[in-house]
């Protein structure tokens, strides 16, 4: 069974560990009593996961503080109602927020930070993660990765992103351990470095 | 082996992030190598790493590239170094030490094969045959290694430079998507 562990603080909301169990009826194991929208937040980050245009409207957003609508569906190019759509359901999820009152609304992102448990396994979903997803809409060897290695494999290849900017590990070490060959291994890693280079 | 002044060396991981998007970042490195009148070198070992796997017609990698390289002549294949040579042999191990302290992995994670850049770079020292050798990798611990190991045979530290592919070229640093910017 898969369960997820958020922490994420909104400001003025203060952070709180919240548990919940994710299978197609979203039950819930603990709950804050003032958590807002909890089972949306997990839906979300899945759907963020799963969509990567949604995920590409996110990090745009978190790339380009107090955007609006307008600036995104003119630099992505994406349908004006598409895009309304996505930016309904990542405000509900509480991954964006209006940052100003009245019109044009104008969004800034929130860190996402989550903790996926399964068995023993445990993986990070991160903005970086998210961001990772959303180029592979520009970017084919992002692309044919996941489609080698999936998501899994993808969050493994920024952790060893994040050591390959800081020079920590060789492509060459990265294709031993994982084993890929090193001309992936060098691949991905030169496609991921944008992700982890602030 | 003739005598260069200027010798550059490129390694996998620059030839490999040049791979990626067809010629585009070939034809800087191009441009670089006409601009310092050198021919850039590569290990046998680097030619196989880059040409020879199979997944490459997955990714956008064009194995073609370095090959033309080759042919128009900015690029060579160079001998492997001489492992049979003690020194040679040595700063290798010794570069392979010091990739494997600064990933803190064990030594035998890191290949010897990896680190001949370094051995092919002393032997140029030894012979006498350049007075300036850049390595260009993006590998940050072999760049290291090459620096701080490599001074120590004779050369003046201004001798060796370590640049990565973005320092040699600023296309190679692009970021493809610039929407992120």
């Amino acid at each position: 069974m898969l369960s997820v562990q958020t922490d994420i603080s909104f400001g003025s909301v203060s952070a709180r560990l919240l548990r919940f169990a994710c299978n197609s009826l979203l039950e819930m194991a603990t709950r804050e009593a003032n958590w807002e929208t909890p089972l949306d937040t997990g839906g979300e980050v899945f759907a963020l996961l799963r969509n990567a245009r949604k995920a590409w409207i996110y990090t745009y957003i978190r790339h380009h503080p107090e955007t609006t609508i307008q600036a995104i569906v003119e630099t992505l190019e994406l349908p004006q109602r598409t895009v309304y759509e996505y930016v309904d359901d990542l405000e509900a999820a509480g991954f964006i927020d209006q940052a100003n009152e009245g019109r044009p609304a104008e969004y800034t992102a929130q860190e996402i930070d989550l903790q996926l448990v399964e068995d023993d396994t445990e993986r990070r979903i991160t903005a970086e993660l998210v961001e990772a997803i959303a180029r592979r809409t520009q970017d084919d060897d992002i692309d044919t990765y996941i489609d080698r290695h999936g998501l899994d494999g993808l969050a493994v290849a920024i952790e060893y992103a994040q050591e390959y900017v800081d020079g920590s590990v060789t492509h060459q070490i990265m294709a031993c351990e994982q084993e890929i060959s090193p001309l992936e291994a060098g691949v991905i890693l030169d496609a991921l470095r944008p992700v982890v280079e602030d | 082996m003739e005598s260069d002044s200027d010798v550059v060396f490129i390694d996998s991981s620059v030839l490999i992030s040049c791979g990626r998007r067809e010629s585009t970042r070939f034809q800087s490195l191009a441009r670089e190598a006409r601009q310092r009148d050198t021919v850039f070198r590569i290990s046998p070992q680097v030619y196989a790493e880059v040409t020879g796997d199979p997944a490459l017609e997955e990714y956008t990698a064009d194995n073609t590239a370095v090959d033309e390289a080759l042919q128009e002549g900015w690029m060579k294949v160079t001998e492997s170094p001489s492992y049979s040579n003690s020194e040679v042999s040595n700063v290798m191990d010794q570069a392979r030490s010091f990739i494997a302290s600064a990933s803190d992995r064990p030594e035998d994670a890191v290949e010897k094969a990896d680190a001949e850049i370094v051995g092919l770079a002393l032997e140029l020292i030894l012979n006498d045959n350049a007075d300036r050798i850049t390595i260009v990798t993006n590998d940050i611990p072999l760049g290291e290694a090459a620096e701080s190991l490599l001074p120590q045979y004779g050369f003046d530290d201004d001798q060796i430079t370590w640049l990565t592919g973005g320092e040699l070229a600023d296309e190679l640093a692009e970021d493809f998507v610039p929407e992120f910017d």
